[in-house]
């Protein structure tokens, strides 16, 4: 589905969206591992990771822009691909606006996800998301920072796959959590949202 | 043209996949890009049979593992679960999509790219075999558009 006809649905959508903003988003960012939840206007906690050309990425970047930060893994065969798809359609969207966006995807798995990895994982989707890994204790860090949960669980056959937050947070341009979205929201909705957040100004 | 040629050829899979008493039949199929490691595959299968069917397992070679999964969410946070069968009503049908079902493709050979095509056979309990060459679509697919037109995803 191409974006066009779901934003014939903006006037309704805008009201969800905004409904969703105004109303406790945040709900959507519990951890159930310890109940823990990300407060409207949180700040950003920093973290400084490593990018897929294995330079250092610092958060302090993403002042200035909304911030689109998803947790998720390389061997995901599902809700991780379906996500950063919306999200390159999303970008797409939005077209010069995307300037103010940065789409981030941070590993919850550094055993396997080498910046050479997410490399070719990211070369399926937008090249504008930020593809980011990091030691084992980076990681770590920063999926409790966010509130993420994240937990490795072995696979039959072998290997073993990630059970992980699957929700995408959105940050204003003062680095201040904003919103949430998922892969199950129509691509419409996601674009309110960012939209929205856009123009919070800052 | 990509819309013809997707028509076609999803009117020859439509047609081809069958299995031989008939009651069984899948549409929508397809599979994500990938640029090695996993993949997914994605159906809609029906049953017009007066029984309810499974479908039990997969084979093919793309992958060094093929195993039917289930996504299910736990608050906002997402778990991949083996299934041993996926259960596909009498007169009715199960759609294998993303957040959903999928046959999981465990250890690619190769990289999937646009436009190839996969080789899959799919296991029922009381239908038996159905072979299908699932067609690969781009990982910025929705998949909504599978088995229709997707020639608008550029
Ligand atoms: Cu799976």
């Amino acid at each position: 589905m191409s974006v066009s006809p779901a934003i014939r649905l903006f006037a309704a959508v805008t009201l969800a969206a905004a409904a969703t903003i105004g109303g406790l988003a945040w709900l959507r960012s519990q951890n159930p591992s310890n109940g823990s939840v990300l407060q409207p206007s949180a700040p950003a906690a920093p973290f400084v990771l490593t990018d897929s050309d294995g330079a250092r990425f610092d958060s302090a970047r993403l002042k200035g822009k909304v911030a689109l930060i998803f947790f998720g893994f390389t061997h995901c065969p599902d809700v991780c691909p379906t996500t950063l798809a919306a999200m390159t359609r999303v970008l797409e969207a939005l077209g010069p606006e995307a300037a103010d966006v940065m789409p981030v995807f941070i590993s919850v798995d550094p055993a396997r996800d080498t910046p050479d990895e997410m490399k070719t994982f990211g070369s399926l989707f937008d090249p504008r998301i930020v593809m980011l890994t990091g030691t084992p204790d980076e990681i770590a860090a920063v999926v409790r920072d966010y509130h993420i949960y994240a937990a490795k669980v072995a696979l039959e056959g072998g290997g073993y796959t990630m059970d992980h937050t699957a929700s995408v947070q959105l940050y204003d341009r003062e680095s201040r959590f904003r919103s949430t979205f998922d892969f199950h929201e129509d691509d419409g909705v996601i674009l309110e949202k960012v939209r929205l957040v856009l123009a919070r100004g800052g | 043209m990509k819309r013809l040629i997707t028509m076609i050829a999803m009117f020859a899979l439509g047609s081809l996949a069958q299995a031989a008493d008939g009651a069984i039949s899948l549409s929508g199929v397809w599979v994500r890009a990938s640029a090695g490691g996993n993949s997914a595959a994605y159906a809609t299968i029906a049953n017009s049979g007066a029984a309810e069917d499974r479908l039990i397992a997969v084979k093919g070679d793309v992958s060094t593992s093929i195993e039917l999964h289930e996504v299910v969410m736990d608050g906002d946070v997402m778990k991949m679960r083996p299934v041993e069968a996926i259960a596909v009503p009498a007169g009715g049908s199960v759609e294998l999509k993303p957040g959903g079902y999928h046959i999981m493709l465990i250890g690619l050979k190769a990289p999937l790219v646009e436009g190839a095509h996969v080789a899959l056979t799919l296991v029922f309990e009381a239908a038996g075999e159905v072979a299908l060459d699932a067609p690969v679509q781009t990982a910025v697919s929705t998949g909504h558009d599978a088995g229709h037109d997707h020639s608008d995803m550029h």
